[in-house]
């Protein structure tokens, strides 16, 4: 049989089981951020006064989505080296990707503490509610990324993944970060970008 | 074939308290930002307890 008449069983098969679990997550949170990402698109514009995307400082937001996105690209670095053996360049690009996502989050509270001093709340209008509903919502994912990604190091320091052992792990986490830095480049897309049309 | 399971047969972690206990620390955290700090800061601690206990766990079983 070849491989593309090969059932749905057989590529399963080659996925470990935390990886699966991980899809199954993401398929559900896709299906949330998209409700989010509908609302906002709905609402940004439907308030007849108040703040509207025009306020969003797009260049400092891309400034900070960039350094999340190269955090992609250091994880599948840090795989690299773990498939290696090599545990210090995987430790290593490891504390980079952290670094990236913590950066991008003192991005984002400095956004929102800006926002803040202005007298810009969650209940100011409906832009406000939405955008805070789904950067917050992303946010959090971030965060959650976070606590993930420095369980994995704290593990890594303690030699948990040395001669291939529980690598299954780290590609669930780094398969959960792809998918929160992916997530964000539509959000910053309909957020962002769309405020400068 | 994974590290995880040969074809057809899936390992599978076995019972556990922990991803209740780190549900509830989820929620107290979001509860307490529309209540009471207090109940975010419970929230956080759960949360930290829940993932230690979590992760200590799989360590044990495998």
């Amino acid at each position: 049989m070849d491989e593309a008449s090969a059932p749905v069983g057989a590529w399963i098969d080659r996925v470990s089981t935390p990886v699966i679990g991980t899809l199954t997550f993401i398929a559900s949170e896709a299906v949330f951020f998209g409700c989010l990402i509908a609302a906002f698109a709905i609402y940004r514009t439907a308030s007849p006064s108040g703040p509207s995307p025009k306020i969003l400082d797009v260049g400092v937001t891309g400034l900070f989505s960039v350094l999340l996105w190269a955090s992609s690209g250091t994880i599948v670095l840090a795989e690299r080296r773990l498939a290696r053996d090599d545990q210090a360049g995987f430790r290593r690009w490891l504390l980079l990707t952290i670094a990236l996502g913590a950066a991008f989050l003192i991005g984002q509270a400095l956004e929102y503490r800006k926002m803040f001093a202005e007298g810009i709340r969650l209940g100011t209008n409906l832009f406000t509610s939405s955008f805070f509903t789904l950067t917050g919502f992303h946010g959090f994912h971030v965060l959650l990324g976070l606590v993930a990604l420095t369980t994995l190091a704290c593990l890594a320091f303690a030699g948990d993944y040395v001669g291939g052992r529980r690598h299954a792990a780290v590609a669930a986490v780094a398969t959960y970060w792809h998918f929160v830095d992916g997530v964000w480049v539509v959000v910053f897309s309909v957020v962002y970008l769309w405020a400068l049309l | 074939v994974s590290e995880h399971h040969d074809r057809g047969h899936h390992h599978l972690p076995g019972p556990s308290v922990w991803p209740m206990v780190c549900g509830g620390g989820i929620a107290l955290f979001f509860f307490g930002i529309v209540t009471s700090l207090v109940f975010s800061l419970v929230g956080l601690l759960l949360l930290a307890w829940s993932i230690a206990g979590w992760v200590g766990e799989v360590r044990d079983e495998s």
